[in-house]
């Protein structure tokens, strides 16, 4: 149980230090800023306690705003991912393995069901996020290219996160 | 939770009060500013380029590198002329171009003299104003930011107006009030015209792109694009107009007189 807790640091950590450092500096392109530190959520137990979920949720994007500059941008949009995780979990089915202590991975899932899954909890992250970001419904179609561009390239890092994580186990 | 969130986006909406959540704080701050030391070692070879070019023009304008062009004029170290602008040279540690507001963090604070709504300055023209300021870090409100103006000038026409980034492309940045009257020339230099008490005047900040009429409000919209690279910003100047409290107090005083 330990050794997992510690497992489960250094994996949040890494996944930080490689949005903060790595993703937000990389400055793509206008219509691309991936975000892929919401894999953190997706992972968590499926029994967790919701309360504990929305605390960990904006906990989470409250450390991303401080990093940059976003004001409650990613706070908000990760609270509001928390919130609607359950939902989808329940909506998804049980998962293979039947246990509820189980993580939502590509491999308690599978490929398809975790698909599905990461990509609309990530496109409720981003909607949100990039229209907070801007803060307003001015140059619609720049910000709509803008979440769909770095939606589709977080989706693929995550799944290929996903993948390069559990690969082992399989 | 969401009402703490909601609260942080507005309040961040507030320019100049940019205070609460930013990245000017010590433990974001320190992160960034150990990753950009090693990150500089890459960038070395360019940022000498940048300086040796205003080294030279620098020089250039030294009495040595000056003829005289009569006996009558000469140059003394007299009470003529006093200090107005202090220029502190700090590193970027943090620098986003790409979003729609856009942020840099410097590795200077309090603690270096720096207070908020100074100027930022660079080699190559004008990158921004103090926004929030910590001990040891400040962040700047880019240049690449809806809410940030500069006051500017036409070189040959010497019509001022306010030089403002509208979105996308970061070359790129507009004039909207010149009178429709100015005749403009394409390839003419923008400059800083000094009339606010933030940049001193003169900072060569691009050259004129396009321009189109609109007859409606009587103005024309001038496109112009910038000489500095916000993709390449390493070494900045914090400029301190050391007369800036006066002119304040006076505008005040003003403000409250024709009231």
């Amino acid at each position: 149980m330990n050794s997992l807790l510690i497992k489960n640091i250094i994996f949040s950590l890494v996944i930080l230090f490689i949005q903060i450092m790595v993703l937000n500096q990389l400055n793509i392109s206008q219509s691309i800023l991936p975000l892929i530190y919401p894999i953190l959520l997706f992972s968590l137990i499926r029994s967790l306690n919701k309360s504990f979920l929305l605390i960990m949720g904006f906990g989470l994007g409250l450390v991303l705003d401080v990093f940059s500059n976003t004001g409650g941008a990613h706070t908000i949009a990760c609270t509001l991912m928390a919130f609607v995780r359950p939902f989808f979990l329940s909506f998804i089915g049980p998962m293979d393995m039947g246990s509820e202590q189980i993580k939502p991975s590509i491999i308690s899932l599978g490929l398809k069901k975790y698909s599905a899954y990461s990509f609309f909890l990530l496109a409720i992250h981003h909607i949100t996020f990039f229209f907070l970001e801007v803060f307003s419904f001015s140059n619609f179609l720049d910000t709509a290219l803008r979440i769909i561009g770095s939606l589709v390239v977080s989706w693929l890092l995550v799944i290929s996160f996903q993948f390069l994580f559990n690969g082992k186990q399989r | 939770m969401l009402l703490i969130g909601i609260l942080l986006t507005v309040q961040q909406k507030n320019y100049q009060r940019t205070k609460f959540i930013n990245s000017a704080n010590s433990i974001s701050g320190g992160v960034y500013e150990t990753v950009n030391n090693i990150e500089d070692y890459f960038s070395l070879r360019r940022d000498n380029d940048v300086l040796q070019k205003e080294n030279a023009l620098l020089r250039s304008k030294l009495m040595p590198s000056l003829r005289r062009v009569n006996g009558d004029y000469f140059q003394v170290e007299d009470s003529l002329f006093t200090q107005k602008y202090i220029y502190r040279v700090a590193d970027v540690v943090s620098n986003n171009f790409t979003g729609p507001n856009n942020f840099i963090t410097l590795n200077m604070g309090s603690d270096d003299g720096v207070i908020e709504e100074m100027g930022v300055i660079s080699p190559m023209g004008v990158v921004g104003m103090i926004g929030a300021v910590t001990n040891n870090y400040c962040t700047v409100i880019s240049f690449l930011h809806p809410k940030t103006v500069i006051s500017c000038k036409l070189k040959s026409s010497n019509v001022s107006g306010l030089l403002k980034w509208t979105g996308g492309d970061i070359a790129i940045a507009e004039i909207k009030d010149i009178p429709i009257t100015t005749r403009i020339t394409e390839g003419d230099s923008v400059m800083t015209s000094g009339y606010s008490s933030v940049f001193p005047g003169g900072i060569y900040l691009g050259k004129i792109k396009s321009s189109d009429k609109d007859l409606g409000s009587q103005n024309q919209r001038i496109k112009v694009d910038l000489n500095i690279d916000f993709s390449s910003l390493n070494k900045v100047y914090v400029v301190e107009n050391l007369y800036k409290t006066e002119i304040e107090a006076l505008n005040k005083k003003n403000k409250s007189l024709s009231e």
